[in-house]
Protein backbone atom coordinates (compact mmCIF):
# COMPACT_ATOMS: atom_id res chain seq x y z
CA UNK A 1 0.00 0.00 0.00
CA UNK A 2 1.19 3.10 -0.38
CA UNK A 3 0.54 6.12 2.07
CA UNK A 4 1.80 8.37 0.35
CA UNK A 5 -0.60 9.05 -2.42
CA UNK A 6 -4.18 9.95 -1.91
CA UNK A 7 -6.40 7.29 -2.75
CA UNK A 8 -9.36 9.16 -4.88
CA UNK A 9 -9.29 12.68 -5.60
CA UNK A 10 -10.86 14.82 -7.81
CA UNK A 11 -8.43 17.18 -7.75
CA UNK A 12 -4.29 16.02 -8.37
CA UNK A 13 -0.75 17.99 -8.06
CA UNK A 14 0.04 16.37 -11.23
CA UNK A 15 -1.49 16.68 -14.48
CA UNK A 16 -4.13 14.21 -14.89
CA UNK A 17 -3.58 11.88 -18.02
CA UNK A 18 -4.15 11.62 -21.68
CA UNK A 19 -6.51 9.28 -22.49
CA UNK A 20 -5.87 6.30 -23.50
CA UNK A 21 -6.62 5.88 -27.44
CA UNK A 22 -5.82 3.50 -30.26
CA UNK A 23 -5.14 4.02 -33.98
CA UNK A 24 -5.56 0.96 -35.85
CA UNK A 25 -3.84 0.72 -39.47
CA UNK A 26 -5.30 -0.49 -42.56
CA UNK A 27 -8.59 -1.19 -40.64
CA UNK A 28 -11.45 -2.49 -43.76
CA UNK A 29 -9.76 -4.39 -46.52
CA UNK A 30 -8.77 -2.52 -49.26
CA UNK A 31 -12.33 -3.22 -51.55
CA UNK A 32 -14.46 -2.57 -48.58
CA UNK A 33 -12.92 0.97 -48.32
CA UNK A 34 -13.38 2.09 -51.98
CA UNK A 35 -16.90 0.54 -51.84
CA UNK A 36 -17.81 2.74 -48.88
CA UNK A 37 -16.55 5.31 -49.90
CA UNK A 38 -17.95 5.29 -53.49
CA UNK A 39 -21.74 4.58 -51.78
CA UNK A 40 -21.04 7.80 -49.51
CA UNK A 41 -20.06 10.26 -52.54
CA UNK A 42 -22.81 8.78 -54.65
CA UNK A 43 -25.19 9.60 -51.75
CA UNK A 44 -24.47 13.15 -50.72
CA UNK A 45 -28.17 13.92 -50.46
CA UNK A 46 -28.55 11.45 -47.83
CA UNK A 47 -26.33 13.61 -45.44
CA UNK A 48 -28.10 16.17 -43.12
CA UNK A 49 -26.56 19.19 -41.22
CA UNK A 50 -25.20 17.82 -37.78
CA UNK A 51 -26.14 18.34 -34.66
CA UNK A 52 -25.04 18.90 -31.19
CA UNK A 53 -26.51 18.16 -27.47
CA UNK A 54 -25.34 20.91 -24.83
CA UNK A 55 -22.61 19.49 -22.19
CA UNK A 56 -25.69 18.20 -19.75
CA UNK A 57 -27.73 16.94 -22.64
CA UNK A 58 -30.80 18.89 -20.59
CA UNK A 59 -31.92 20.12 -24.15
CA UNK A 60 -33.17 18.91 -27.75
CA UNK A 61 -29.94 18.05 -29.84
CA UNK A 62 -29.51 21.44 -32.49
CA UNK A 63 -27.24 22.71 -35.04
CA UNK A 64 -25.36 25.13 -33.80
CA UNK A 65 -22.57 26.27 -36.20
CA UNK A 66 -20.07 27.94 -33.58
CA UNK A 67 -20.21 24.13 -32.14
CA UNK A 68 -20.31 22.26 -34.90
CA UNK A 69 -20.12 21.85 -38.86
CA UNK A 70 -20.39 18.95 -40.66
CA UNK A 71 -23.17 16.34 -42.16
CA UNK A 72 -24.24 12.79 -40.71
CA UNK A 73 -26.30 10.54 -41.77
CA UNK A 74 -27.15 7.34 -39.98
CA UNK A 75 -27.94 5.68 -43.85
CA UNK A 76 -25.34 3.22 -44.22
CA UNK A 77 -27.08 1.88 -47.28
CA UNK A 78 -25.68 -1.71 -47.73
CA UNK A 79 -22.72 -1.67 -45.94
CA UNK A 80 -24.21 -1.59 -42.16
CA UNK A 81 -24.24 -5.37 -41.06
CA UNK A 82 -20.92 -5.68 -42.19
CA UNK A 83 -19.60 -2.36 -41.15
CA UNK A 84 -21.27 -3.30 -37.80
CA UNK A 85 -19.91 -7.12 -37.46
CA UNK A 86 -16.19 -5.38 -38.51
CA UNK A 87 -16.40 -3.31 -35.38
CA UNK A 88 -17.33 -5.84 -32.98
CA UNK A 89 -14.93 -8.28 -34.05
CA UNK A 90 -12.08 -5.30 -33.62
CA UNK A 91 -13.69 -4.19 -29.86
CA UNK A 92 -11.58 -6.82 -28.11
CA UNK A 93 -8.59 -5.65 -29.24
CA UNK A 94 -9.45 -1.50 -28.69
CA UNK A 95 -10.90 -2.41 -25.33
CA UNK A 96 -7.09 -3.74 -24.22
CA UNK A 97 -5.28 -0.94 -25.95
CA UNK A 98 -7.52 1.83 -24.34
CA UNK A 99 -7.74 0.24 -21.04
CA UNK A 100 -11.56 0.28 -20.94
CA UNK A 101 -13.70 -3.03 -20.39
CA UNK A 102 -16.99 -1.62 -22.11
CA UNK A 103 -19.49 -4.53 -21.45
CA UNK A 104 -21.17 -3.37 -24.84
CA UNK A 105 -24.64 -4.58 -25.63
CA UNK A 106 -25.37 -2.29 -28.44
CA UNK A 107 -23.75 -0.13 -31.03
CA UNK A 108 -24.79 3.08 -32.95
CA UNK A 109 -22.99 4.03 -36.21
CA UNK A 110 -23.12 7.13 -38.28
CA UNK A 111 -21.26 8.46 -41.57
CA UNK A 112 -20.00 11.74 -41.27
CA UNK A 113 -18.73 14.54 -44.40
CA UNK A 114 -16.68 16.85 -43.30
CA UNK A 115 -15.82 19.92 -46.19
CA UNK A 116 -14.03 23.92 -46.05
CA UNK A 117 -14.57 24.86 -42.48
CA UNK A 118 -15.80 21.83 -41.10
CA UNK A 119 -14.72 20.93 -37.09
CA UNK A 120 -15.99 19.77 -33.64
CA UNK A 121 -15.46 22.16 -30.73
CA UNK A 122 -14.70 20.44 -27.65
CA UNK A 123 -16.83 17.80 -26.19
CA UNK A 124 -17.91 14.36 -24.71
CA UNK A 125 -19.94 11.46 -26.38
CA UNK A 126 -21.67 11.02 -22.82
CA UNK A 127 -24.20 13.73 -21.21
CA UNK A 128 -23.35 14.26 -17.76
CA UNK A 129 -24.40 16.22 -14.98
CA UNK A 130 -27.65 16.52 -12.80
CA UNK A 131 -30.68 15.77 -15.34
CA UNK A 132 -28.70 14.91 -17.85
CA UNK A 133 -30.17 13.07 -20.83
CA UNK A 134 -28.49 9.60 -21.53
CA UNK A 135 -26.96 9.42 -25.49
CA UNK A 136 -26.71 6.09 -26.55
CA UNK A 137 -27.66 3.35 -28.77
CA UNK A 138 -30.85 2.85 -26.83
CA UNK A 139 -33.04 4.99 -24.35
CA UNK A 140 -30.66 4.23 -20.93
CA UNK A 141 -27.92 3.24 -22.90
CA UNK A 142 -24.71 5.09 -22.00
CA UNK A 143 -21.31 5.47 -24.85
CA UNK A 144 -18.52 3.94 -23.11
CA UNK A 145 -15.99 3.30 -25.99
CA UNK A 146 -15.77 5.34 -29.12
CA UNK A 147 -14.36 4.86 -32.43
CA UNK A 148 -13.74 6.78 -36.07
CA UNK A 149 -12.97 5.08 -39.00
CA UNK A 150 -11.38 7.46 -41.30
CA UNK A 151 -11.80 6.90 -45.31
CA UNK A 152 -11.32 9.39 -47.95
CA UNK A 153 -10.39 9.84 -52.16
CA UNK A 154 -7.48 10.15 -52.91
CA UNK A 155 -5.07 12.04 -53.88
CA UNK A 156 -5.84 13.38 -50.65
CA UNK A 157 -7.98 17.02 -51.08
CA UNK A 158 -7.99 18.24 -47.36
CA UNK A 159 -6.08 19.27 -44.91
CA UNK A 160 -6.73 19.56 -41.50
CA UNK A 161 -9.57 17.32 -39.38
CA UNK A 162 -7.54 15.96 -36.76
CA UNK A 163 -8.90 14.43 -33.75
CA UNK A 164 -7.65 15.95 -31.04
CA UNK A 165 -7.59 14.33 -27.27
CA UNK A 166 -7.77 16.36 -24.16
CA UNK A 167 -5.91 15.33 -20.47
CA UNK A 168 -9.17 14.13 -18.49
CA UNK A 169 -10.93 16.60 -16.39
CA UNK A 170 -9.60 19.44 -19.45
CA UNK A 171 -11.96 21.99 -19.40
CA UNK A 172 -10.49 23.10 -23.13
CA UNK A 173 -13.60 25.72 -23.58
CA UNK A 174 -13.27 27.84 -20.63
CA UNK A 175 -9.87 27.59 -19.24
CA UNK A 176 -6.46 27.54 -20.97
CA UNK A 177 -4.50 24.63 -22.49
CA UNK A 178 -1.45 23.95 -23.82
CA UNK A 179 0.48 21.85 -26.21
CA UNK A 180 1.14 19.64 -23.24
CA UNK A 181 -2.72 19.24 -22.47
CA UNK A 182 -3.27 16.92 -26.05
CA UNK A 183 -2.41 14.83 -28.25
CA UNK A 184 -3.72 15.28 -32.29
CA UNK A 185 -4.70 12.40 -34.12
CA UNK A 186 -4.21 12.46 -37.94
CA UNK A 187 -7.40 11.33 -39.84
CA UNK A 188 -5.36 8.38 -41.66
CA UNK A 189 -6.15 6.69 -45.04
CA UNK A 190 -7.85 3.30 -43.78
CA UNK A 191 -7.51 3.96 -39.77
CA UNK A 192 -9.31 3.10 -36.76
CA UNK A 193 -9.15 5.46 -34.22
CA UNK A 194 -10.68 4.39 -30.74
CA UNK A 195 -10.97 6.62 -27.05
CA UNK A 196 -13.23 6.54 -23.90
CA UNK A 197 -16.14 8.08 -25.12
CA UNK A 198 -16.03 10.09 -22.15
CA UNK A 199 -12.46 11.71 -22.90
CA UNK A 200 -13.34 15.49 -23.86
CA UNK A 201 -11.93 15.65 -27.49
CA UNK A 202 -12.71 18.15 -30.94
CA UNK A 203 -12.27 17.48 -34.74
CA UNK A 204 -10.06 20.12 -36.00
CA UNK A 205 -10.91 22.22 -38.34
CA UNK A 206 -11.01 20.84 -42.12
CA UNK A 207 -9.54 22.83 -44.78
CA UNK A 208 -11.05 21.43 -48.00
CA UNK A 209 -10.32 24.08 -51.08
CA UNK A 210 -12.60 22.55 -53.46
CA UNK A 211 -15.44 22.04 -51.09
CA UNK A 212 -16.51 19.24 -53.57
CA UNK A 213 -18.42 16.51 -51.45
CA UNK A 214 -15.95 13.96 -53.44
CA UNK A 215 -13.10 15.73 -51.59
CA UNK A 216 -14.12 15.62 -48.15
CA UNK A 217 -13.15 13.94 -45.19
CA UNK A 218 -15.08 11.34 -44.78
CA UNK A 219 -15.71 9.14 -41.25
CA UNK A 220 -17.72 6.38 -39.64
CA UNK A 221 -18.20 7.30 -36.04
CA UNK A 222 -19.00 4.56 -33.97
CA UNK A 223 -20.14 4.23 -30.52
CA UNK A 224 -20.51 1.24 -28.09
CA UNK A 225 -22.86 1.67 -25.80
CA UNK A 226 -24.44 -0.32 -22.39
CA UNK A 227 -26.56 0.62 -19.79
CA UNK A 228 -24.39 1.83 -16.61
CA UNK B 1 -11.01 -34.30 14.66
CA UNK B 2 -7.84 -31.84 14.18
CA UNK B 3 -7.81 -27.94 14.51
CA UNK B 4 -5.30 -25.46 13.39
CA UNK B 5 -4.74 -24.13 16.67
CA UNK B 6 -1.89 -21.92 16.11
CA UNK B 7 -3.26 -20.33 13.19
CA UNK B 8 -2.76 -16.42 12.92
CA UNK B 9 -6.02 -14.61 11.67
CA UNK B 10 -6.30 -11.24 11.63
CA UNK B 11 -8.52 -9.80 14.35
CA UNK B 12 -12.13 -8.50 13.34
CA UNK B 13 -12.27 -4.50 13.78
CA UNK B 14 -15.24 -4.25 11.53
CA UNK B 15 -18.42 -6.10 10.44
CA UNK B 16 -19.93 -3.09 8.58
CA UNK B 17 -20.80 -3.20 4.66
CA UNK B 18 -19.72 -0.98 2.22
CA UNK B 19 -21.03 -0.85 -1.94
CA UNK B 20 -20.49 1.11 -4.52
CA UNK B 21 -23.54 4.43 -4.75
CA UNK B 22 -22.76 4.94 -7.93
CA UNK B 23 -21.63 3.95 -11.37
CA UNK B 24 -18.32 5.36 -12.99
CA UNK B 25 -17.19 5.14 -17.03
CA UNK B 26 -13.60 3.61 -16.13
CA UNK B 27 -10.49 3.81 -17.68
CA UNK B 28 -6.81 1.77 -16.38
CA UNK B 29 -4.01 4.26 -17.04
CA UNK B 30 -1.19 1.68 -15.90
CA UNK B 31 -1.83 0.74 -12.36
CA UNK B 32 -4.29 3.74 -12.05
CA UNK B 33 -7.57 4.46 -12.74
CA UNK B 34 -9.42 6.96 -14.18
CA UNK B 35 -13.01 7.51 -13.75
CA UNK B 36 -16.36 9.71 -14.44
CA UNK B 37 -19.15 9.97 -12.95
CA UNK B 38 -21.86 11.01 -15.42
CA UNK B 39 -24.34 11.85 -12.84
CA UNK B 40 -22.50 14.81 -11.81
CA UNK B 41 -19.59 15.06 -14.18
CA UNK B 42 -17.54 14.43 -11.76
CA UNK B 43 -13.58 13.46 -12.20
CA UNK B 44 -12.00 10.70 -10.16
CA UNK B 45 -8.40 9.57 -10.21
CA UNK B 46 -7.79 6.30 -8.15
CA UNK B 47 -4.29 5.02 -7.12
CA UNK B 48 -3.72 1.55 -7.27
CA UNK B 49 -4.83 0.54 -3.80
CA UNK B 50 -7.90 2.82 -4.60
CA UNK B 51 -8.62 0.94 -7.61
CA UNK B 52 -8.05 -2.28 -5.72
CA UNK B 53 -10.61 -1.87 -3.54
CA UNK B 54 -12.76 -0.06 -5.72
CA UNK B 55 -12.92 -3.29 -8.30
CA UNK B 56 -13.33 -5.18 -4.76
CA UNK B 57 -16.68 -3.25 -4.71
CA UNK B 58 -18.26 -4.51 -7.44
CA UNK B 59 -20.21 -6.01 -4.63
CA UNK B 60 -21.04 -5.20 -0.94
CA UNK B 61 -18.27 -6.15 0.93
CA UNK B 62 -17.37 -5.99 4.98
CA UNK B 63 -14.15 -3.71 6.22
CA UNK B 64 -12.58 -7.15 7.49
CA UNK B 65 -13.37 -9.11 3.74
CA UNK B 66 -11.54 -6.24 2.28
CA UNK B 67 -8.99 -5.52 4.84
CA UNK B 68 -7.69 -9.41 4.93
CA UNK B 69 -8.00 -9.45 1.04
CA UNK B 70 -5.65 -6.38 0.90
CA UNK B 71 -3.23 -8.23 3.95
CA UNK B 72 -3.13 -10.95 1.34
CA UNK B 73 -2.15 -9.08 -1.64
CA UNK B 74 0.17 -6.27 -0.41
CA UNK B 75 3.53 -6.60 2.64
CA UNK B 76 1.91 -3.64 4.82
CA UNK B 77 0.99 -4.72 8.74
CA UNK B 78 -2.18 -5.01 10.19
CA UNK B 79 -2.65 -1.85 11.61
CA UNK B 80 -1.33 0.53 8.72
CA UNK B 81 -3.87 -1.74 6.93
CA UNK B 82 -6.39 -1.12 8.98
CA UNK B 83 -5.37 2.58 9.51
CA UNK B 84 -5.22 3.19 5.65
CA UNK B 85 -8.25 1.38 4.44
CA UNK B 86 -10.23 3.17 6.99
CA UNK B 87 -9.21 6.09 5.63
CA UNK B 88 -9.47 5.14 2.01
CA UNK B 89 -13.04 4.50 2.10
CA UNK B 90 -13.91 7.14 4.55
CA UNK B 91 -12.53 9.56 1.42
CA UNK B 92 -14.51 7.78 -1.21
CA UNK B 93 -18.06 8.04 0.92
CA UNK B 94 -17.61 11.76 1.40
CA UNK B 95 -17.33 11.55 -2.91
CA UNK B 96 -20.24 9.66 -2.51
CA UNK B 97 -18.48 7.16 -4.77
CA UNK B 98 -19.49 3.78 -1.97
CA UNK B 99 -22.01 3.89 1.09
CA UNK B 100 -22.20 1.89 4.00
CA UNK B 101 -24.82 -0.71 3.96
CA UNK B 102 -24.67 -1.71 8.10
Amino acid sequence: MNPEAEGTSTSRSEAWPLPPHVQLRDFLPEDERRALLDWATRNEGEFRTAKVINDSGHSKSLVDPELRIGLTTRNLGPFGPTLEKRMREALASLEQAIGTTSNATSIELELAAHGDGAHYRPHLDVSYGEGRKIVGAKPDEDRVVSAVYYFYREPKAFSGGALRLYRFNARPITSAVGPNDYVDLEPLQNSLVAFPSWATHEVRRVSCPSNSFADFRFALNCWFCRKL
Amino acid sequence: MIEAVNRWEPKSVGVETYRRAVELLEADINDELVALEPAKGACFGFNSVAKDVWRKLDRPRTFDELRDELLSEYEVSEDQCTEELRGLLDDMRRANLIERTA
